[in-house]
C-alpha cells in the first residue's frame, strides 16, 4: 500500500494492454523495459510492475478481443487494436487494466505513469499504456 | 553532486541541485548514454531526467554574482530574502555545498510538464525516494574520485 499525503486532481487514468508469449512475470516485465536490477530506476519499474500486478485482468480464451477491448477500456487505436489481435489469435496470453493517478498500489510510479503514453514491443512482451486524460 | 527539494503547498516541483562546474564524469557515470537497452523505457526515462538534472535550470550562483551581489553582501542571503528560502533547507545546502559547486534552481513542472514532477515529489508521496536514490549514487561515483 502506498499512501498519499495529499489530493489528487483532475483524475486521470491510462488503460494498458500487455500481452505476452510465456506469462507476465515480474522478471519479463522488468527485462521489457529495459532495466537491469541495479539500473538507478530499478524501483520505479518494481512499482510499476506492482501497479500493474495488482490491477491487470486476464482477457479469456475464445473472445472477440476487439470487441472486448472496445467495450472495457478506451483503446481506440486500430493499429494497436490490429497488434492485439494478431498476438491474441496467435495463442498469446492478453492481459488489461488501468493505471490511476491515485496511486494506490504503485504510489508515485502510478500517478506518473497514469499520465504517460508507452508502447513497449520486444520478443515476449507487448506493453501498449496510453493515457485517456492529458 | 547533491538534489534538494522544497515542499510547495504539499506538493514539490521545485529541485536544488548542487552541481560542479566538471560534472561530465558524474553525468556519464550516472545517466550513461548507452543504458542498458537503448531505446527501451527505462533508457527513455533516464534520457528525462539527465536533461531536467543537466540541460536545464537557472544558476543562482551567476544570478547573485550579476544581479545581486551589490544589494547582499552573500549568496546565502540572497536565497533567503530574494528566493524566499527557508533556514533549514538553507542550512542544508550550505552544508553540503562544495567550492566547486554551483546551485541550480529547476522548476520540473516548467521544463518537463506536470508529469515529471510526480516522480520527483516526495511530500504527496512519502515513500518516494527516487531523490535519495539519485543522490547516493552521485554520492558513490562522487568518492570514486576521493
Amino acid at each position: 500500500m502506498k499512501i498519499c499525503n495529499g489530493f489528487v486532481t483532475n483524475s486521470s487514468s491510462t488503460s494498458y494492454v500487455i500481452s505476452s508469449a510465456k506469462g507476465l512475470t515480474r522478471d519479463s516485465f522488468i527485462a521489457a523495459m529495459g532495466v537491469s536490477e541495479d539500473s538507478l530506476l530499478i524501483d520505479i519499474f518494481n512499482d510499476l510492475y506492482k501497479s500493474i500486478h495488482s490491477s491487470v485482468k486476464l482477457v479469456p480464451e475464445g473472445v472477440n478481443i476487439r470487441e472486448y477491448l472496445v467495450t472495457r477500456i478506451e483503446f481506440i487505436d486500430e493499429n494497436d487494436l490490429l497488434e492485439i489481435e494478431k498476438r491474441y489469435n496467435s495463442g498469446e496470453k492478453v492481459y488489461w487494466g488501468e493505471l490511476a493517478d491515485s496511486g494506490d498500489s504503485g504510489g508515485a510510479t502510478e500517478a506518473f505513469y497514469s499520465h504517460e503514453s508507452v508502447v513497449v514491443i520486444n520478443d515476449d512482451i507487448y506493453f501498449n499504456a496510453k493515457s485517456s486524460v492529458y | 553532486m547533491k538534489i534538494f527539494t522544497v515542499n510547495t503547498n504539499g506538493y514539490s516541483s521545485i529541485l536544488y541541485v548542487l552541481r560542479p562546474d566538471n560534472y561530465e564524469r558524474i553525468r556519464n557515470k550516472v545517466f550513461p548514454s548507452t543504458v542498458t537497452g537503448a531505446g527501451t523505457e527505462n533508457a527513455r526515462l533516464m534520457t528525462r531526467i539527465d536533461n531536467l538534472l543537466f540541460n536545464s535550470g537557472i544558476n543562482l550562483n551567476k544570478e547573485y554574482e550579476y544581479l545581486y551581489s551589490q544589494e547582499y553582501d552573500t549568496f546565502e542571503s540572497f536565497l533567503e530574502n530574494e528566493k524566499g528560502m527557508g533556514k533549514h533547507l538553507l542550512n542544508d545546502i550550505v552544508l553540503a555545498k562544495k567550492d566547486i559547486e554551483e546551485l541550480w534552481y529547476i522548476n520540473i513542472s516548467d521544463f518537463d510538464g506536470y508529469t515529471l514532477s510526480t516522480l520527483f515529489d516526495k511530500y504527496t508521496w512519502s515513500d518516494n525516494d527516487l531523490i535519495e536514490r539519485i543522490n547516493s549514487f552521485f554520492e558513490e561515483v562522487s568518492n570514486e574520485n576521493m
